[in-house]
């Protein structure tokens, strides 16, 4: 895995390169100042001088391989990362393009031409066509590797008598990155839009933190301290530690579909809990081996 | 992070968790940094007195293996060295040198 931030520093690299071809082509037929940004009526409102031009493309390149450092997955970069950075990238290199092409013969920068609807569909479009590809170029990149002492259906012997309890967290820190990016964002917007950043930074605390406790009651799952699902070892058939992939269990987030349930705060290791209805539930935590051992442990001790 | 208690065995409760957690701490189940549970979630889980849990915690604190800060609660402050661990791989390494095991036993006794 030692060649996987290459291939991320690699990424950011070209993309800052295909951005420059546009910025090389059209230097010479730019006004300096140029216009750097246009209003809702799609005329220019915003110049700024003609070298800050290549400056503002390699600032979404930066933002993107920092989005992509704190995305990294348990030895190496993931794929959510590798996504957000080709997403950013295009979405540079199609602004660039757009600014580059709008400006064109222009004398000075309010003479630049309003920005077409079709632009902006390029940008989002073909941006979000990125973030997808990057994000199935990186599942093939950066594979996930389950832990050596991951087992399928491991067990902590538990003695008579004895009273056990294990607590386990997971913690994540994307909410407050993409919860920090639309504040960013938002800073920008006319004022009653503004708002636009607050559900994300709500979404943000709650989202970033689950906390699972494990006792002779059974399991206990809080997502960002309010939403709590319990389950007694009377209802659990058997337990397991799975490798769990957001993308087969409906995204991240508390996520419910039919016959089973999941709180899903990142990819990997999580301890799923199958009910003797057939109903199943799975909750990514660290360490899901002593969290589900002890179960299973406790489930034997119960059996006798 | 994973306690186990006997509530037979005649010790305190609060001796018994900072010895659950001690263990853990010494075998590097818990290393420098990490959060200890709040002890209100702790106390709920094993169905102690969260006083009894702070207790604990406190223990903790005076032997220098966990940190109490304001509103973070406890953090594990020392990260042990795994004595079992250490010797395991002592036993291994005289093995393969093809030293003898009271060999290796007076080598441990004069470090003493």
């Amino acid at each position: 895995m030692r060649h996987g931030w290459g291939r991320i520093i690699g990424s950011g690299l070209v993309l800052f390169l295909v951005g420059m071809i546009p910025v090389a082509v059209g230097w010479g037929s730019m006004p300096d100042p140029f216009a750097s940004h246009w209003g809702f009526n799609g005329a220019p409102d915003a110049h700024m001088p003609l070298w800050a031009l290549p400056l503002l493309h390699l600032a979404i390149i930066g933002l993107g391989l920092l989005i992509a450092g704190l995305f990294h997955g348990r030895s190496g970069p993931s794929a959510e990362g590798l996504g957000f950075l080709w997403a950013l990238g295009v979405l540079g290199v199609v602004l660039t393009t757009s600014t580059v092409i709008l400006n064109r013969d222009a004398v000075t920068w309010d003479q630049a031409a309003t920005m077409p609807w079709t632009h902006i569909v390029a940008a989002l479009g073909l941006s979000a066509l990125a973030g997808f590809v990057g994000y199935k170029v990186g599942l093939k990149w950066f594979p996930l590797e389950m832990s050596a002492e991951g087992s399928d259906r491991p067990i902590v012997e538990v003695a008579e008598g004895e009273v056990v309890a294990w607590t386990g967290v997971c913690h994540v820190r994307y909410p407050y990155v993409i919860a920090g990016m639309a504040t960013l964002f938002a800073v920008f917007l006319p004022d009653p839009f503004r708002w636009f950043a607050l559900p994300f930074l709500v979404v943000a605390i709650f989202l970033s933190h689950v906390r699972v406790v494990v006792n002779e009651r059974g399991l206990r799952a809080r997502l960002g301290g309010v939403i709590s699902k319990r389950i007694t070892l009377a209802e659990m058939a058997s337990v397991n530690v799975i490798d769990l992939e957001p993308n087969e269990w409906g995204g991240w987030g508390y996520r419910m579909a039919s016959g089973r349930s999941a709180i899903v705060l990142r990819r990997g290791p999580a301890i799923e809990v199958s009910l003797h209805t057939g109903r199943k539930f799975a909750v990514t935590v660290d360490d899901a081996v002593t969290g589900a051992g002890l179960l299973n442990g406790l489930l034997a001790r119960r059996a006798g | 992070m994973l306690i186990r208690l006997n509530p037979g065995s005649g010790h305190p409760m609060y001796v018994q968790i900072a010895e659950a957690i001690t263990v853990q701490i010494e075998d590097g189940s818990l290393v420098k940094g990490d959060r200890l549970p709040p002890a209100r979630v702790l106390a709920e889980s094993v169905g102690v007195n969260m006083h009894t849990v702070l207790k604990a915690y406190e223990h903790l604190a005076t032997k220098g293996l966990v940190e109490m800060r304001r509103g973070r609660g406890g953090v594990v402050v020392r990260s042990g060295v795994s004595v079992r661990g250490l010797v395991a791989s002592l036993a291994e390494a005289a093995r393969s040198q093809g030293m003898s095991r009271p060999e290796v036993v007076r080598l441990l006794e004069e470090e003493w």
